[in-house]
């Protein structure tokens, strides 16, 4: 056989002064927007509308940045090796988890009366939230997210070490895959835990906003947009650095699968979405379908004010992707895959915003300055981050064993 | 392509492109053997029970059957459940395997594909036999209302079923011949008798191996590739609907969806291990179905085991969290009620037991995979059986509180359909090629190519 060695000059990425200071004008645009929204929202639902605005964009950049965390795990767990060419980015999205996961932890310890209807005094007399508090309670829900939330950071900094190490033995452990290996169990026991407390991250931080409502399939719903957002943004990223300059070993091929990624679990989040709809709306259960009526169906007669954002939902999360990238060079060309990766953030903003608002502000919600302050904010911080903790290092997985092969990737049937 | 060292090679043995034929066709160009024989025959004892239990049932009624006033729904819809599950790991690894570029597919594809359209056959029997009547059946579909005023209802899921299975059915027979056709072409092109040669060449339709035809039967599989796979999801999704719609507790809850198709992977992989563990041992195809395929398989089983897990923990914490008394009850009764046992062999088999898979030891172990295969069966046969049987015996009002304990026929049955599916398979192993033989050709390890090895035999190198 013959030796296909490549030249691979290492790539290092350069955070300039530019770049930060757009991140900054980003957060500062936000913190302008919060106040703002102080100033102008009614005083009567202000505190309300402002921590949900919060929460809203903390855990939308939580979900993200953990997608990249578990999206590295998932490829060791598969043993895939056509994403190795761009895995610092996902390691990079991770590194935000703990931030993310405090600022969700302070939110809900400044802000839990004005979000969690349980958390207030009428919950007391409430026979159906007295029946879950030995779940919905102050103390279990902060100690069981504070562990959940560290394990997944020791595991996305256990993962990144490792893949430290590897390059700077680069030469030996690259033949004996001896630390690709210890990553390999890393990752399956990181995943394993992830999957059965994700559905509890779930279950506190979104469901129990409608502490009467319960879906069985809540959970599956929010691991979907946590992945069809983490990967829509894991593309823009990369495509962001491409455009930069970095990363030329990643290909068209290589785009290419991750709008297979896209388009697949878009239509996954409707296979979901739907299930969930279906069901609730056929067997018309009173508990669970008011969940939908407050969300926007309504009756056909009376639309409510989330009526325009439940079709939406659909529209941006689910026809996009659909119309947009069933043709297969669309997924190669890099300004389409940015056109869809945004209205696919977009749109799960929207979806998020339909899980949160309507639960505890009903007819009063409203998109105003403080939700897009909290997503300026937040999404600002979240990039700082990602961009920061990419240029600490190298950019390419130099002794990682599948380098070579995601380098030759090509998309064959 | 590059292929780091680190993986596994996909075809063992050192061999040579006119090997893999000559290895493949072996069984169906030799008489067959003792152990064909043997298999084939008890197959064919229990397809004589079926054909005996259903005259049963059709002949005196279905009194015959231990269904009763509030079980109206027990052995038979769990069987159709358990069957249709089996059927999906077969399009699981023609057409999502195919999407996911798992070369390690290409060598177990056709039995499990074959398996998937065995499986549907035994799964119809049950509820076209449940009509009663089942000279009627075709009234499940929608015909033009000359029969009467009888019209199907297109609200009920029981009719997509009929719609998602039929369709299923067609398109999965449909990708496996059209698969099986360039290597149907190759036993045409090497039988001695004038029988098979006649055969094999109605079948091979043609086929000359040009260009031409590669390129229409390329065309063709990514076509149905791309149906295939929401398809599959669609037929599980359908199936538990069948469930999920109604206001029964414990059947109506929003997860059933995916955590059915998960289910059906599970099983279906158990399945497929079954057979294969068996079959490549008897067949010597352990070149072909290495160990490392076994081991990939044992992955998928403890994966999707895993996930069906989560979901009854799921399930069972929801019941709780949404404080319906019902619904509470129902999971209460379902791990300590009446049919405790079949409730915790269900957890045991589906969700603790494939944990030994951690092990890579253990995912290398032909006897013990074959016993876990086992497991994995009963198991994902009592999950059905729990869901269904705890759900109904226990009515809301207590007065119509019952057991349900199925009858002699109704075994019969279920055992009958096992001889169904086995008779189906022993035959497809003996008259068709049950590893693809083009498809293994392409996923030839890159330095046993002819090209290479030429190469090599220059340079002067000895080839290990």
């Amino acid at each position: 056989m013959e030796n296909h060695q490549i030249e691979l000059t290492q790539e290092r990425f350069d955070f300039t002064s530019k770049m930060k200071n757009v991140i900054f004008m980003a957060i500062a645009a936000g913190i302008l927007f919060t106040v703002l929204g102080f100033v102008t929202e009614s005083a009567e639902f202000k505190m309300k509308h402002f921590w949900l605005s919060m929460l809203m964009g903390a855990y939308y950049t939580f979900l993200i940045s953990l997608a990249g965390s578990v999206f590295v795990g998932i490829n060791y767990l598969a043993n895939a090796g056509w994403s190795v060419a761009f895995k610092r980015v996902p390691e990079a999205m991770g590194q935000y988890v703990i931030i993310g996961g405090a600022a969700l932890i302070a939110i809900f310890l400044l802000g839990n009366h004005d979000i969690y209807h349980w958390m207030g005094e009428e919950a007391k007399n409430d026979p159906v939230l007295v029946g879950k508090s030995s779940f919905l309670n102050m103390g279990f829900f902060v100690a069981s997210s504070a562990i959940f939330f560290g394990l997944y950071f020791f595991f996305t900094r256990k993962l990144r070490a490792l893949s430290l190490k590897e390059d700077s033995i680069e030469g030996q452990d690259k033949f004996g895959g001896k630390i690709f290996h210890t990553c390999r169990r890393y990752s399956n026991v990181f995943i394993a835990i992830f999957g059965f407390t994700f559905p509890v991250v779930a279950w506190e931080w979104m469901m129990s906003i409608d502490p009467h409502w319960y879906s069985t399939i809540y959970s599956v719903y929010n691991f979907a947009i946590l992945w069809v957002c983490g990967i829509s943004t894991m593309a823009l990223i990369v495509l962001f650095l491409k455009r930069h300059g970095y990363l030329s070993i990643v290909s068209k091929e290589h785009m290419h699968d991750l709008g297979k990624m896209m388009f697949a679990f878009s239509i996954f989040w409707t296979y979901i979405w739907l299930s969930q709809y279906l069901l609730i709306w056929y067997a018309n259960i009173p508990e669970e379908s008011i969940y939908f009526t407050q969300r926007g169906v309504g009756t056909a007669t009376e639309p409510n004010n989330f009526t325009l954002q439940f079709w939406l939902n659909l529209g941006l999360n689910f026809l996009c992707p659909l119309l947009i990238f069933m043709s297969s060079t669309a997924k190669r060309k890099p300004n389409v895959m940015a056109t869809l990766g945004a209205i696919i953030l977009i749109g799960h903003w929207n979806d998020l915003y339909l899980m949160v608002m309507p639960g505890t502000l009903g007819e009063n919600a409203h998109i105003g300055f403080f939700e897009i302050g909290a997503t300026l904010l937040f999404f600002g911080i979240f990039i700082y981050v990602t961009l920061a903790s990419l240029a600490k290092q190298n950019l390419i997985t130099m002794g990682h064993p599948y380098l070579e092969e995601s380098i030759h990737h090509e998309v064959t049937p | 392509m590059i292929e780091s060292h680190l993986r596994e090679r996909l075809i063992t043995g050192d061999k040579s492109y006119g090997q893999i034929s000559e290895d493949i066709c072996r069984p169906i160009e030799n008489p067959p053997t003792k152990a064909w024989w043997a298999g084939f025959s008890l197959s064919f004892v229990f397809l004589c029970i079926l054909g005996l239990s259903l005259s049963v049932s059709v002949g005196i009624g279905l009194g015959m059957w231990g269904i009763n006033k509030s079980v109206g729904w027990a052995w038979d819809i769990t069987n159709f459940v358990f069957w249709v599950g089996i059927g999906h790991a077969g399009t699981l690894i023609s057409a999502i395997l195919l999407l996911f570029r798992q070369k390690w597919r290409m060598s177990i594809n056709r039995s499990a594909e074959a398996m998937t359209i065995f499986a549907v056959m035994c799964a119809a029997i049950f509820p076209v036999f449940h009509m009663g009547r089942v000279w009627d059946g075709f009234w499940a579909l929608p015909l033009p209302n000359n029969f009467g005023s009888l019209w199907v209802n297109f609200n009920s899921p029981l009719l997509w079923d009929v719609f998602a299975i039929s369709t299923y059915f067609t398109v999965s027979i449909f990708f496996w011949y059209m698969g099986l056709i360039p290597d149907i072409a190759t036993v045409r092109d090497r039988a001695k008798t004038k029988t098979a040669k006649w055969a094999y060449n109605l079948f091979a339709m043609g086929w000359n191996g040009s260009m031409r035809t590669w390129m229409r039967y390329e065309i063709v599989c990514l076509i149905l590739a791309g149906i295939s796979t929401p398809l599959v999801l669609s037929v599980h999704t359908i199936v538990s609907m069948d469930f999920a719609t109604s206001v029964i507790p414990g059947w109506h809850t929003t997860i059933f969806p995916p955590y059915f198709v998960a289910g059906a992977i599970f099983s279906g992989f158990g399945m497929v291990l079954t057979l294969l563990v068996i079959a490549r041992k008897v067949m010597n195809y352990e070149d072909y179905i290495t160990i490392h395929h076994l081991d990939a398989m044992c992955k998928v089983v403890m994966l999707t085991g895993t996930i069906v897990g989560c979901a009854y923990i799921t399930e069972f914490f929801v019941a709780w969290y949404s404080g319906v008394e019902y619904e509470q009850y129902a999971f209460k009764n379902r791990a300590f009620g009446d049919y405790w046992w079949a409730y915790w062999t269900m957890m045991t088999c589906n969700l603790v037991a494939p944990q030994v898979f951690w092990f890579k030891k253990i995912r290398q172990n032909p006897t013990i995979i074959f016993i876990m295969s086992i497991i994995v069966n009963i198991g994902m046969w009592f999950e059905r059986f729990v869901i269904i049987v705890t759900s109904l015996h226990r009515d809301y009002i207590p007065s119509s509180w019952t057991y349900y304990r199925p009858t002699i026929t109704e075994i019969g049955i279920f055992l009958g359909t096992f001889g169904l599916f086995f008779t189906c398979y022993f035959l497809f192993c003996k008259f068709l090629p049950s590893i693809s033989i083009a498809e293994t050709k392409a996923i030839m390890p890159i330095d046993q190519l002819p090209i290479a090895k030429e190469r090599m035999k220059k340079e002067g190198h000895s080839h290990h």
